[in-house]
């Protein structure tokens, strides 16, 4: 190997060991170390997709905007039991996950009754958000369907919809193999279908 | 199962005729690679509606939200501060002479300390006490910016970390030596601390402008890194430059495309 190439090549490495410096796994390991503002750059990094993860799941702006909260709360609150073993990504997401369920069971605490009554007035109030909108009757009815998954399916197909989020990730985040989380999909965009098509004949 | 058959089982789904008892047969061939559900025309289609459901940005308040959390728990977790600063100076390993000016610094601080206390402190002088160590902060910085040698740079950037609540003086000098210091370290751990700082325009401008400022591969993949992280879209044009400009190393060229990518 020439002088040139092989200067490049060690460049190379260290430009790498470098960027590494900025990953998610050290940041969070410096967190976790004291140096709290570390958080910020993980915050900036996630924000978004939590956000998105957690309004595909409760179409709803300012709730979600509260879980993603929760989350980097617990991940300070949990600091701690990071280990760094996997992604940070997938470890976050189990907290998602968690902060997701709390917030679904907390809810039905208040009472079955209420929380179907508060669910209805939502969505009352969602529909008639979304009737101004939304021009596409289809889209009405798609997220309609959607309410009516369950809170697994829907998470699951919030989680494949993320942009950056791989089979293979999700399924380190739910345990279970990509082959899994494949059929798992499967199985959610086949109901969430049929439930559509029963909708659509109910309007129509 | 083979290919074969997991073809019939999918020619039957997509037309509306596989057996409930079959549907197992299907998962399992979805499981095992051999079908996906890009080849379910019916599925696919819902998919895709679904992509069509905008998801808002979230709100400024969840931004503010955060950083009031974060800065709670770091004022928290600094209510004792005199051990903090003990373990601080510990830490730094500085040299004999940038320990004497800390010690030096500290004792006037704590001076004050003394007199505001013997006096009666208001919770106003207590908030100068708190100004006056940041003050200390941010002029060791910029001191030992000054130095010749790279490690005592190095640690500089390193107390810049420390300060909460920077001014401008302090980003000028980070942002300076991110485009001047002869020493590609010093410029790496300049930008991971600007980093922290980009929630102020000032700095994301900087960053911006350093750019076209990087002869350093390390500094240009890494500043590269640092705008798909922030999505500074206006980042993209430097980006080409550097670009158009040619003479880069093939990975560093990659590296960079790959980042306008992310950003466009």
């Amino acid at each position: 190997m020439g002088l040139r190439s092989k200067r490049r090549s060690n460049q190379l490495a260290n430009s790498k060991k470098h960027l590494d410096s900025l990953s998610d796994n050290s940041l969070m390991f410096q967190v976790k170390e004291g140096d709290l503002d570390k958080l910020g750059l993980l915050f900036e990094r996630y924000k978004k997709m939590l956000f998105a993860f957690f309004y595909r799941i409760n179409r709803d702006k300012d709730l979600s905007e509260d879980l993603v909260q929760n989350v980097f709360m617990r991940v300070l609150k949990y600091k701690h039991a990071f280990k760094g073993s996997g992604e940070f990504k997938t470890w976050l997401f189990h907290i998602a996950r968690n902060v997701s369920h709390d917030h679904f069971r907390q809810n039905k605490k208040l009472g079955h009754k209420d929380d179907i009554m508060d669910w209805d007035e939502r969505l009352t109030a969602q529909k008639e958000e979304e009737e101004v909108k939304l021009r596409d009757e289809q889209l009405q009815l798609l997220n309609t369907a959607i309410e009516k998954l369950s809170e697994e399916k829907r998470e699951l197909i919030s989680m494949s919809k993320l942009k950056g989020m791989k089979y293979k990730e999700i399924g380190e985040i739910l345990d279970c193999s990509e082959g899994a989380v494949k059929v798992k999909v499967f199985r959610a965009l086949k109901d969430l279908k049929s439930i559509y098509d029963e909708t659509k004949l109910s309007y129509e | 199962m083979n290919k074969e058959r997991a073809l019939e089982l999918l020619a039957a789904f997509n037309e509306g005729k596989l057996a409930e008892e079959q549907m197992s047969e299907l998962e399992n061939a979805i499981e095992m690679g051999l079908l996906s559900i890009d080849e379910m025309p019916e599925l696919m289609k819902i998919d895709q509606q679904m992509d069509a459901i905008e998801v808002p940005e979230p709100g400024a308040n969840m931004d503010q939200q955060f950083y009031q959390m974060l800065g709670k728990h770091k004022a928290k977790a600094g209510t004792n501060w005199l051990e903090a600063l003990d373990n601080w100076l510990a830490n730094l390993g500085l040299s004999p002479s940038a320990v004497r000016l800390a010690y030096g610094m500290v004792l006037l601080v704590v001076g004050f300390g003394v007199g505001v206390l013997f006096n009666g402190g208001s919770a106003g002088e207590i908030d100068k006490l708190s100004a006056e160590m940041k003050d200390m902060k941010a002029m060791m910085m910029l001191t030992m910016l000054e130095k010749e040698s790279a490690t005592e740079r190095l640690k500089a950037v390193s107390i810049s970390n420390e300060i909460t609540d920077v001014d401008d003086q302090v980003i000028n000098a980070l942002l300076q030596t991110l485009n001047y210091d002869d020493n590609v370290n010093v410029r790496i751990a300049t930008l991971e601390a600007l980093f922290r700082y980009a929630d102020k325009p000032a700095v994301r401008e900087g960053l911006v402008k350093a750019i076209a400022h990087q002869d350093s591969p390390l500094v240009m993949v890494a500043l590269a890194e640092v705008m798909v992280v922030l999505q500074e879209k206006g980042s993209v044009d430097e980006l080409q430059k550097i670009i158009d400009h040619g003479h880069l190393d093939e990975g560093v060229e990659e590296k960079l495309t790959e980042s306008i990518q992310k950003l466009i």
